[in-house]
């Protein structure tokens, strides 16, 4: 024990007095804090886009409750069909960012933020009007300066430049042989080493981490431990990388060589790689192909309905229908379209699905990935929950199909009473906590996977320590 | 205290440590004169187990030192011929860490700073930071720590090279209380005068073999300095004219 | 000091470099290295290229056909049933893919609206895709500076390079020759991996031979070598101001970690805080609101129509919109494309003088890297920057209004009144129309070229300022 103690003191007196501590630190307050604002900014557009759906949405209802209310009398009611059907409901989805949104944008720009819900549309078509976006290309192709980009990448070099002489300077100068010559394993000394390095590097910098979330985000303890708890496993696998390359670097030189050739590998390189392979394995369906395959298929049943026109369905007993015959006409088109075009997406659907299921295997190939992938969960910004609002939304559409068709069945128009009791709402559920926090828990155990396997590597160097002393 | 039994050590091909049998009492210096490649450097590793023998054993008080390297480490000190320090940190806080790296208790700062007195450290250096030491300040650290440690037994590879000759004088001096206390001592030099004034006994060594041991006090230092060309220019003559 | 021999040490010194360079292994394995990874995404960019266009064709054909086979249909509902226009891959897109991950390949054209472009390669990732855009363009901007760092950073800093330095002082060397011959030696060894690259370059683009594209690949490697060379000039000068190798590693380390990676980050981002942006919702919200209200908010669409129906009426002496020749709803459908598409094209002027107003901000950077004057550069030269994305947009555009204003002119001139299911071979209608998107003519990127080249020849003419006052810091030290 005693070693540990005096190592790690010894450790922290030689970082604060190396003058490199303090200004890391800063370095990476500094790095943090720009990337919050920059979160923070992009947060705030999104919510404001947001709302302004919504607002939308709140302005069409407003005005035509208006128009049920001042101006529409018996006589001229076939003009204000968008206030009185059901079958005209122009309602909103939407995707709000979550309280860790400025962690990251993640896959949030990838995936609709927002659904056009009405009764007659196209359900393929709900996400088109939210599905580009105006950000300047150019940004999005330098990447997002988001906490992501500085956990992912730049932590890994923050912690590598304070670790990366770990044991490399003591060989370089010819201290080595006299610090094993005393009377304690070359392992614990070196686990001592990493330790001090852990304390006093890496754990201040997951608190300043926390302190800048806390103070930007709307995020709770528990997430907040969170991203602590995974920030700090990835932070010990770099600084078991360092350890490794300590054990084989006989330089200062030559350790900064390899740490960086390291980072390079997992954190770039790798990774890459592993989407190459998701490429060639899996790779996207084709969305032209797709598109024109939806739109032969609209082509298809308009000529179907050409030849087979549909009767019309009238509620019993009503001569005049308050509601005409044209819109539940629609309705069955709608219906029998739906059908279509479920089936035409069906092969492209499946393609995707072995896509994602792919993405998600080859988090496993770095624990960059990981990391990225953990922090984008917490953000709220992953693609299974953009992915989990698409299917709800397109729930939430046939759910107020449904709503129109009963609408249409009882010949039942819209009333005042209707507006003020609160027409359907999309309200997001999400998927399960429970499946969230597996799959977090997953990111977790590749990262710490990654340090083991590192530290079993350093652990067999070790058996054989008499190079340590060449 | 310090013992060899037929230790050989071959790296490929090449022997580097050819049947070496040493004993070293407690109270005793040995002096092992050699040029470069000799083997005292590789006797020296194998004694601190950073080496493991092609065959024989190296004992430290009894110890086998290949069973247990930590055991043996724990009665030797270990005096390279470039002390090298922590820049950052004093000559107290640098004796602090290796001795309490080596398990001493109690360092206070009284006594930490009485034994780098006793070693021969000006009192206004103790507290100045290592990077502006020279090398003999180092040297006297590393003795610090062996005082501190009550080694039973010193490993000296080439500990004089680069020290002014007052220096030299200092160290060895210092090397005489250990003895005196009761270290056994290996010294590996290439110092023969010196050799000749601290040793009780002097190994010629060449080729990974010793070739001879002389008590010290059988030879002047002529006489000794003769012996050790007469061995090397075997090996001269060897060589083509 | 200057010994009696006549002969100049440079050609000495060049030659004692050079053999040095090529016999350090570390730094043969890391150059193959990078060549290595430049060959395998060169090579794999240009399969790619050729899977995608093979893809576009048959999306193109598809299409086509799709649409013909709405045979007898409502021109306006044809309108809104829209086309769809595919992107041509830029050939040299493959060395540099630029901002095409980002942009879509695909525009929607249809009546009333102009759309962005979707289906962009980001779009339906998941967390891995964030690690994706590993592309030669990357390997040359960022690697082989990195590369260049590792090569030259003890070239004065490290204890053997020192003292070499010495010997070549003690043949009569002054410190400018030192400094001088290190940076031939070493400038050697980036034009030797730049023809490496350059031939890998062609190999890659072999399809798409010909005068334009052979000058756009020498004047984009002409300024990958300038961009070397400035890395090379400044990494050379921290090696001879650092005390030891490790400050020079560090130093240039720092150099490559702000100029490679750093600033290309944060100055978009600080540029678009500058210049925001609308979102899409805002923009759409911007052209519906001046389509409804008029310019200026106060000129309601009803009273707009109002006039230009009593207009119409005027110009053909008429008292009711079914007495004129002509179909009103197919006037009126012509009159409203017009205006909506000049209220479109207003806004979107609008939006991309913003991204120029950035992209000229981003340019301000290069004051701090000369990747920030590389950048554009080679994305104008690869034709996969914004401005070769406008000219294919503007070519849709075209099309677009051409194909929508030939289905409003039918219903002007043969739906007749009260004919409520007008059916019309929209196929034929449109069948001269046909849209042939061409890239920007060469000597069109030339303009846009001449300042990014201006900035980069900036750096290498600092970075020799540099090497020159870092020599005198030699001289001092000797």
């Amino acid at each position: 024990m005693s070693t540990l103690l005096i190592t790690i003191r010894t450790e922290a007196r030689r970082m604060l007095r190396g003058g490199w501590l303090l200004p890391l630190w800063f370095a990476f307050f500094v790095l943090c804090a720009g990337a919050a604002w920059n979160g923070m900014a992009w947060v705030e557009g999104r919510q404001t886009a947001v709302a302004s759906i919504l607002e939308d949405e709140a302005d069409t209802h407003a005005m035509r409750r208006k128009q049920l209310a001042e101006e529409v009398t018996a006589d001229n009611r076939q003009r204000y069909g968008g206030a009185l059907y059901a079958t005209a409901f122009s309602l909103r989805a939407t995707l709000a960012p979550g309280a860790l949104a400025i962690l990251t944008v993640g896959q949030a720009e990838g995936y609709p933020m927002a659904a056009n819900i009405s009764p007659f549309a196209a359900s393929n078509t709900i996400f088109d009007q939210h599905t580009a976006g105006m950000e300047n290309p150019s940004v999005l192709a330098a990447g997002r300066f988001d906490l992501a980009f500085v956990l992912v990448w730049l932590l890994p070099l923050l912690v590598l430049a304070g670790s990366f002489d770990l044991f490399a300077t003591e060989r370089e100068r010819g201290m080595a042989p006299w610090l094993l010559s005393q009377p304690v394993s070359p392992a614990r000394l070196l686990v001592s080493k990493a330790l001090a390095r852990a304390l006093f590097l890496i754990l201040p910098l997951v608190a300043i981490l926390v302190g800048v979330l806390w103070m930007t985000s709307t995020a709770g303890p528990g997430a907040l431990l969170s991203v602590a708890g995974l920030v700090l496993l990835y932070g010990l696998f770099w600084l078991a990388l360092a350890l490794l390359v300590n054990l084989f670097a006989t330089t200062a030189a030559q350790a900064a060589l390899g740490c960086l050739a390291g980072w390079l590998a997992l954190a770039v390189l790798l990774p890459a790689l592993a989407l190459g392979v998701a490429d060639l394995a899996a790779p996207p369906s084709n969305p032209n192909e797709r598109a024109n395959a939806l739109r032969a298929e609209a082509m298809r049943a308009r000529a179907e309905m050409k030849l087979q026109p549909t009767a019309a369905v009238i509620a019993p007993g009503n001569v005049a229908p308050n509601i005409p015959d044209s819109l539940r006409r629609r309705a069955v088109e709608v219906a029998r379209a739906e059908i279509l075009i479920q089936e035409a997406l069906q092969p492209y659907r499946v393609q995707d699905r072995a896509r994602q299921a792919w993405l998600n295997a080859l988090r496993t190939a770095s624990p960059a990935i990981a990391l990225q992938d953990g922090l984008e969960r917490l953000a709220d910004a992953d693609a299974a929950r953009a992915r989990h609002f698409q299917v709800e939304a397109h729930g939430f559409l046939l759910q107020v199909r449904a709503i129109a068709n009963q609408y249409l069945a009882q010949d039942r128009l819209l009333t005042v009473a209707d507006y003020d009791r609160g027409l359907p709402r999309f309200v997001f559920r999400g998927l399960p906590a429970r499946d969230e926090l597996f799959e977090l828990l997953f990111d977790a155990a590749v990262i710490a996977f990654g340090a083991a396997l590192l530290l079993a590597f350093a652990y067999l160097r070790l058996r054989h320590p008499i190079h340590l002393t060449e | 205290m310090l013992h060899t039994q037929a230790l050989t050590k071959y790296f490929g091909a090449h022997c580097a440590l050819d049947n070496l049998d040493l004993h070293i009492a407690p109270g005793q210096i040995f002096c092992m004169l050699g040029a470069n490649g000799a083997g005292k450097t590789t006797t020296i590793k194998l004694l601190l187990g950073f080496l493991t023998p092609t065959s024989g054993q190296a004992f430290v008080d009894g110890i086998d030192v290949a069973l247990d390297p930590l055991g043996a480490r724990q009665r030797i000190l270990y005096l390279p011929e470039q002390v090298a320090l922590y820049g950052e940190l004093t000559g107290l806080e640098n004796l602090d860490y290796f001795a309490g790296l080596a398990g001493v208790p109690e360092r206070s700062q009284v006594r930490l700073r009485g034994w780098l007195e006793q070693a021969g450290m000006p009192a206004a250096a103790i507290d100045r930071r290592a990077s502006g030491y020279s090398k003999g300040m180092r040297q006297k650290v590393a003795i610090a720590l062996s005082i501190a440690r009550a080694a039973r037994a010193l490993l000296l590879d080439e500990p004089t090279s680069g020290l002014d000759p007052q220096a030299s004088a200092e160290f060895h001096r210092l090397l005489l209380c250990q003895r005196d206390a009761g270290a056994a001592v290996l010294m590996a030099t290439h110092d023969l005068f010196r050799a000749r004034e601290v040793a009780t006994t002097i190994g010629l060594m060449r080729d990974g073999r010793l070739l001879r041991t002389i008590p010290a006090g059988d030879v002047t230092a002529r006489e000794l300095e003769q012996l050790y060309l007469e061995e090397m220019a075997l090996v001269t003559n060897a060589l083509p004219a | 000091m200057a010994s009696g021999s006549m002969t100049p040490p440079l050609g000495l010194i060049v030659r004692q470099q050079w053999t040095s360079l090529l016999r350090e292994r570390r730094l043969q394995i890391l150059g193959l290295l990078v060549l290595a990874l430049c060959a395998l995404t060169l090579f794999d960019a240009g399969r790619d290229a050729a899977r995608l266009e093979r893809a576009r064709l048959h999306d193109t054909q598809v299409e086509q056909q799709v649409w013909q086979t709405q045979g007898e249909a409502n021109p306006h509902g044809a309108a809104h049933f829209g086309r769809y226009a595919y992107k041509p891959h830029a050939p040299l897109a493959v060395i540099d893919p630029g901002l095409q991950r980002h942009l879509g390949s695909t525009v929607k054209l249809e009546g009333h609206l102009q759309n962005t472009s979707r289906f962009k390669a980001t779009d339906g990732g998941a967390a891995l895709n964030r690690f994706g855009g590993f592309s030669p363009a990357f390997a040359l901007q960022v690697l082989v500076p990195l590369l260049i760092v590792f090569a030259t950073f003890g070239a004065f800093a490290g204890e053997r390079a020192r003292q070499m330095m010495w010997q070549e002082i003690g043949l009569g060397a002054t410190p400018r020759q030192l400094m001088l011959g290190r940076a031939t030696a070493y400038g050697a060894a980036v034009l030797l991996l730049l023809g490496t690259v350059a031939v890998l370059a062609l190999l890659a683009t072999l399809p798409a031979f010909s005068p334009a594209h052979l000058a756009a690949l020498g004047l984009m490697l002409l300024g990958y070598g300038l961009y070397w060379l400035a890395f090379l000039c400044v990494t050379l000068a921290i090696s001879a101001w650092a005390a030891n190798s490790r400050s020079a590693l560090f130093g240039a380390l720092g150099f490559w970690m702000v100029a490679a990676v750093l600033v290309p980050m944060v100055a978009p981002a600080l540029a678009e805080a500058r210049h925001p942006t609308p979102s899409a919702t805002v923009f759409e919200a911007g052209v519906v609101q001046e389509v409804m209200k008029g310019p200026d908010g106060h000129s309601p669409r009803d009273e707009r129509f109002a006039a230009f129906k009593a207009a119409t009426l005027a110009q053909y002496g008429v008292k009711e919109v079914d007495d004129l020749p002509i179909n009103y709803n197919g006037l009126l459908f012509e009159h409203g494309e017009k205006l909506t598409s000049a209220i479109y094209n207003r806004h979107f002027d609008r939006l991309y003088d913003d991204y120029a107003a950035q992209v000229r901000l981003t340019l301000a950077a290069s004051a701090v890297s000369p990747l920030m004057a590389l950048r554009p550069l080679s994305a104008l030269l690869a034709q996969t920057d914004m401005a070769a994305h406008r000219h294919f947009l503007k070519q849709a555009e075209a099309y677009r209004y051409q194909t929508v204003q030939a289905l409003n002119r039918d219903i002007k001139l043969n739906r007749k009144p009260g004919h409520t299911d007008y059916a019309s071979d929209v196929s034929a209608i449109t069948a001269a129309i046909r849209f042939t998107p061409r890239p920007r003519p060469f000597d069109a990127l030339l303009p846009d070229a001449w300042v990014p080249f201006a900035l980069l020849l900036a750096w290498v003419a600092g970075g020799a300022v540099l090497m020159r006052l870092a020599a005198r810091r030699v001289e001092g030290s000797a």
